[in-house]
């Protein structure tokens, strides 16, 4: 595993029938990295991001912690997907079970421990989402999307994952529950020493918390680096990000950050 | 690997505390001579928080000190802090008749439910034939043929099944009184007044009821119907009232085929082991056959339809909002629907009777 990149994808290409969403795509994310991608809508990153989950079919490698996960064997796979937590756009509970049913599920598949343990543990992982106790016995269907989405990352941490995957984490929250989100990633980020990929939209949580990013577009990856070094690259798309009437916002992250 | 040892009040684990050594770990530490005063994971090679919350709930069963390394801290200290105290939740032991009493008053709740559904269903088609503009002719025709037309070929090879069989069964008796002509009776009758209408009621129930159902079940879901409320429309007139009106009329034409069919099938059985002609075959049913045993199974059709579609959208509707209760809700509306149609048979028999028909 030695070496600081846990991530390493190389001459990545994926393609839907005729349509070519990928071509040559390589992009490397280090031990400890807030790595973001973003781009254009249609520009294959939520595609990238369910390559990188072996949940999409492609060309070229992908190494996850030292494992190529195209050629390993299936025992191979379930380890590396045991160090990674996942959380979907949609959330994506169980609908028929309760909120703590639904984080307990992998770690109830495998290990056996006694029930007061798991509850416990569950309860743990609930409170470091910022979620309260009471949701534990409630079901999907009773929560506002914003706990959805926590409830979906606690799920996605109950194993204390080495790799954490989101797709899009903030859409459709709020911006103050969109803050504490984001204080959340930034939190587990340094304090349980989780690397975390994620496909965003949102500039504020982009600047928010991003370490290092990769932009895609014209299916190939236009610039890699600190989000600082992604302002350099000359191109009308990345400049209309940043230098756009959204991307104001980038001036006070800039101030805040020469503040540090 | 995880490995613990006990140096008189003072416990060392080394190794690997993940979650999958927590059983081990649990197990190793519940059974240590007590008291232990110390719990030493310095040179612990990694230990994450599952583990962790363990040994502090151990710790302060014991009134212990944790020793750890400077990093490890850290994590000790997010997990210290969002540690709560848990109050065990209260167990439901079974109760046995408390359970039968929860059955038997949800069923209650359901068929005052269902009476309600009807209701509406009555009310809402009164205030409809005021605005014939609401039935929808586009849906009810495109119903029709999903469930009606393309349901002709399973209908026809069943039904001729059951013909022949019936026949079939019926032929060796028949030959033995010398009675081969009454074969025609024996088909034709059985046929047109009970099976005929039956089997198609059947077969509809479990195609079509529980297609309504998983429709309108997926559609309450992902709130499909809360946006045809919004848009100023009635489900009623969307959903409901299409699926009823084209049962009611592909039903009866189903079991008109399937009435053919079956006697069909009787007149390919009577021709190859009895040796009686299509034409005499025909003659006789012109005899037996005559309009009113034709219509008592006929009559049937429309009250079976309406009963099938009722039953699988009001499951439909009854859908809660997960993936499992659609699964259920299908399950529930096909054997209702099975069940209603065979007890309303029942019901027609008896009156029938009554009636001298």
């Amino acid at each position: 595993m030695g070496g600081n990149i846990v991530i390493e994808v190389k001459n990545l290409n994926i393609s839907f029938k005729r349509k070519t969403i990928h071509k040559n795509v390589n992009i490397s994310v280090n031990r400890g990295d807030i790595y973001s991608i973003i781009g254009k809508s249609g520009s294959g990153k939520s595609t990238l991001l369910r390559a990188m989950l072996m949940l999409q079919k492609f060309e070229g490698s992908i190494i996850i912690l030292g494992t190529d996960v195209r050629t390993s064997s299936d025992e191979q796979k379930s380890i590396i997907r045991k160090q990674c937590g996942v959380m979907f756009q949609a959330a994506s509970l169980f609908t028929s079970l309760t909120i703590g049913e639904n984080i307990a599920v992998s770690l109830n598949e495998n290990v056996k421990l006694p029930k007061r343990m798991v509850e416990d543990i569950v309860k743990f992982k609930l409170s470091l989402v910022g979620l309260e106790d009471d949701v534990y016995y409630l079901y999907p269907s009773e929560l506002s999307g914003g706990m959805k989405k926590k409830a979906a990352l606690a799920r996605a941490l109950i194993l204390d994952p080495q790799l954490l995957f989101l797709d899009e984490p903030t859409s459709g929250l709020d911006p103050v529950s969109a803050e504490d989100f984001d204080k959340t990633i930034r939190q587990l980020n340094k304090l349980l020493g989780i690397t975390v990929v994620m496909v965003t939209h949102d500039l504020d949580s982009f600047f928010n918390v991003t370490t290092r990013c990769c932009v895609l577009g014209d299916k190939k990856v236009l610039a890699e680096g600190t989000p600082f070094d992604i302002i350099k690259t000359e191109d009308e798309w990345i400049k209309k990000i940043f230098f756009g009437e959204r991307g104001i916002k980038f001036q006070k992250w800039n101030q805040k950050r020469d503040s540090y | 690997m995880i490995e613990v040892k006990q140096d008189n009040d003072i416990v060392i684990i080394e190794g690997k505390a993940t979650y999958s050594e927590l059983p081990k770990l649990m197990d190793k530490l519940n059974n240590l001579s007590k008291p232990v005063k110390t719990i030493d994971i310095t040179n612990i090679k990694k230990i994450d928080t599952s583990c962790l919350i363990f040994l502090l709930q151990f710790a302060k069963r014991y009134a212990a000190n944790i020793n750890c390394s400077k990093n490890d801290k850290k994590l000790l200290e997010i997990v210290k802090s969002n540690l709560k105290e848990t109050t065990p939740k209260k167990t439901y032991h079974d109760k046995f008749f408390y359970n039968i009493g929860v059955a038997a008053y949800r069923k209650l709740i359901e068929l005052y439910l269902f009476f309600g559904f009807l209701g509406e269903i009555f009310i809402h088609f009164a205030k409809a034939l005021t605005h014939p503009k609401l039935f929808r002719v586009k849906a009810i025709v495109n119903d029709i043929e999903k469930m009606g037309l393309n349901a002709v070929p399973i209908i026809t090879i069943l039904s001729l099944l059951i013909g022949v069989v019936m026949a079939y069964q019926g032929s060796i008796k028949l030959k033995e009184f010398g009675a081969n002509i009454f074969i025609v009776d024996l088909v034709s009758i059985s046929i047109t007044r009970e099976l005929g209408p039956l089997i198609v009621a059947i077969l509809l129930a479990g195609r079509s009821a529980s297609s309504y159902t998983a429709q309108i079940g997926i559609m309450k879901v992902t709130e499909e119907i809360d946006v045809i409320k919004t848009m100023g429309l009635h489900p009623f007139d969307v959903l409901v009232f299409p699926k009823i009106i084209s049962m009611i009329i592909s039903l009866p034409l189903l079991v008109i085929l399937a009435d053919i069919a079956g006697i069909f099938g009787g007149a390919i059985v009577a021709n190859l082991s009895l040796g009686i002609t299509y034409y005499d075959f025909y003659l006789r049913l012109s005899n037996v056959l005559t309009l009113h045993t034709f219509l008592s199974g006929l009559i049937k059709a429309p009250v079976f339809a309406f009963v099938i579609a009722v039953i699988g959208c009001f499951k439909g509707f009854r859908t809660s909002k997960n993936v499992e209760s659609i699964g259920e809700n299908v399950t529930i509306s096909v054997v209702d629907g099975i069940f209603a149609v065979i007890v309303i048979d029942a019901i027609f028999s008896v009156v029938f009777r009554w009636a001298g028909i």
